[in-house]
């Protein structure tokens, strides 16, 4: 099944965008992965195509938060991902739609992923 | 044997009884340092001398570092087909880590489909892999690993492939699972500043079993075989070979048998080297070939002192009835030892051998127990019908009668023992003997000189009491006082 719908991908490392980007073409889902929060801000202002966003939190400053809280106000839906070892017992950022820590399993990223954009 | 292949190793194939089975895989484990890698270039080289294609997969260090780490050792790896599977300098510079997916999920995919890629085109008949540890990582628990190693190694051999691969065992990642799965199982190990090498487990064939020793030098791995005295011999007659001196073939009915091992005892300069030397001059009078393994004086020194006693040994290496092998301390293992003396007694035929001296060799040669190596030496060649002469230093000038001070006069069939007499005021030599094995002897001792026209050995000293605490006493003073 192809999906028409497309996925970005914001982290600060590029090979972790790329792989992802990788995974997903392989399983006929289109996405692209930015590192920039900026670049991100504007893409989900101008590109009305986004229908989920995977976020990997590793890496940047606090501005991440809020670029969280853009997300869940323009009613994007998004996973968050957090690095490795990262405790589960911290509650997961309001309006998100999941929760993933590193590395991921890839059989329960694509159900995921497949879920919320058949469930949209 | 067809089914066999050589490791390249010299010495390895020995302990392997011929080399390794085809199409069978081998695991090469020992800690950092130790030469695994290298032991694998003289494998894939030992391919290309053979004329057959050859794999190293490397995940370890890169190709460039291996060729001019081989090129040090004077071992060129120019003709070795390499699987670069090491990570880029990219990797650090977070170009290429990534932690969103496992190795697992992400590497073992291509790195597959690299080696498949690589077998495919080359079709190696021998594979070299650097180390299979890394593929640990690559799977995401210890069953998938076990079931990826199997599937891999099968993969290899079924492709006409023998195998070669090491492991970088470690308190977190032990490589017990490897040792199961591998054919046979070459153990190195670093004790002591001393390197070894030990196979445990060898599916199909038989090895030499122990510890054995190696050095990695340039030009590549030597493995030294342990000596097993055992497994060597041929027959022969203990024929009595005569000193020369007629005086002590009286004292030694007749002389000294082949195939036995003598200790010539006695203290510093009291002329043990001397002694031993007549027996040489006599193997060389019948034609028979001599080696001296000196651990103290040069040759020259040797071919000096007997010169000046009339011992033609100048003449005798000259000849190549003689051959004088100075062993400077330390500077070569026992096993390697062991080697020497092999050669010598195969390749040069030597019939008569003088390990000088026996306290010499204990210091020089080292090892755990220099002891049981000189057993195992002298057992060896009383097995190939050498004459040993033993020649051994004793602390006492005078005073306790002792044959040695390292407790080897188990390993004699004949004692010969030298001592200083002070007589009215001179110091005296007198020679006795205190052991032969397999005849009778003279019980009594004889004053002897060395001269510059040889040994010259008098009558039995039938007139002196306490002779052996070195201040003997005549019996007719005894009578008188």
């Amino acid at each position: 099944m192809n999906y028409e719908k497309k996925i970005l991908i914001i982290g600060k490392n590029k090979r972790n965008n790329e792989l992802l980007c990788d995974f997903l073409k392989k399983n006929s889902i289109l996405s692209n992965g930015l590192t920039d929060l900026q670049q991100a801000n504007e893409k989900i202002k101008n590109d009305k195509e986004i229908h989920l966003v995977l976020v990997d939190v590793s890496g940047y400053d606090r501005s991440i938060w809020n670029f969280l809280s853009i997300l869940f106000e323009n009613r994007v839906p998004f996973l968050v991902i957090y690095p490795p070892q990262h405790t589960q017992r911290t509650s997961p950022p309001p309006g998100s739609h999941g929760v993933l820590t590193k590395p991921l399993n890839p059989k329960v990223l694509l159900s995921l992923v497949k879920n919320l954009l058949e469930g949209e | 044997m067809e089914n066999i292949i050589s490791t390249g190793i010299p010495g390895l194939d020995e302990i392997l009884n011929g080399g390794l089975l085809k199409k069978r895989a081998y695991l090469l484990r020992g800690g950092p340092g130790v030469g695994k890698t290298t032991f694998g270039f003289h494998f894939l080289l030992q391919g290309i001398k053979e004329g057959e294609p050859v794999l190293f997969i490397t995940l370890g260090e890169p190709k460039e570092q291996l060729i001019a780490n081989a090129s040090m050792l004077g071992l060129d790896l120019e003709k070795v087909n390499f699987l670069d599977l090491s990570p880029s300098p990219d990797f650090f510079a977070q170009i290429e880590s990534y932690d969103i997916f496992s190795p697992a999920d992400v590497e073992r995919e291509p790195v597959t489909q690299n080696i498949i890629d690589a077998v495919e085109k080359i079709k190696p008949k021998r594979v070299f892999i650097d180390s299979m540890t890394q593929f640990r990582y690559l799977a995401p628990d210890t069953y998938q690993f076990r079931k990826q190693v199997l599937s891999f190694i099968r993969y290899l051999t079924q492709n006409d492939a023998t195998v070669l691969f090491t492991s970088e065992a470690s308190g977190e990642a032990p490589d017990d699972d490897l040792m199961f799965l591998s054919d046979g199982i070459i153990n190195l190990i670093s004790k002591e500043n001393t390197r070894y090498v030990c196979v445990s487990k060898l599916r199909g064939g038989n090895f030499l079993s122990g510890l054995h020793s190696y050095v990695i030098k340039h030009g590549g791995v030597t493995v030294y075989p342990r000596l097993i005295p055992e497994d060597y011999g041929i027959e022969f007659k203990h024929e009595i070979l005569s000193s020369g001196i007629p005086e002590i073939d009286q004292m030694l009915h007749g002389g000294l048998e082949r195939g036995t091992t003598t200790i010539i005892s006695g203290p510093s300069g009291v002329g043990k080297s001397t002694f031993s030397m007549v027996f040489l001059k006599e193997a060389a009078g019948r034609g028979e070939n001599s080696v001296i393994y000196s651990f103290e004086e040069t040759e020259e020194k040797i071919l000096s002192r007997c010169e000046s006693v009339n011992i033609p040994a100048r003449a005798m290496v000259k000849n190549g009835r003689l051959k004088i092998r100075h062993i400077e301390p330390l500077t070569i293992l026992p096993e390697e030892f062991a080697n020497v003396v092999r050669q010598d007694v195969v390749g040069y035929g030597a019939k008569v051998v003088s390990i000088d001296s026996t306290s010499g060799f204990e210091v020089s040669i080292g090892g755990e127990n220099p002891r049981e190596h000189l057993h195992a030496i002298c057992r060896y060649l009383t097995h190939m019908g050498v004459m040993v002469l033993l020649p051994t230093e004793i602390k006492e000038i005078t005073g306790t009668f002792k044959i040695t001070d390292h407790h080897i006069s188990y390993l004699a069939d004949n004692i010969i023992y030298l001592r200083y007499l002070e007589i009215k005021g001179q110091l005296k030599r007198a020679v006795g003997v205190l052991k032969k094995r397999l005849s009778d002897f003279e019980k009594t001792l004889r004053e002897y000189e060395i001269t510059k026209y040889g040994i010259k050995v008098g009558e039995p000293l039938t007139n002196l009491r306490n002779i052996l605490s070195g201040t003997p006493v005549f019996i007719t003073q005894e009578r008188d006082s």
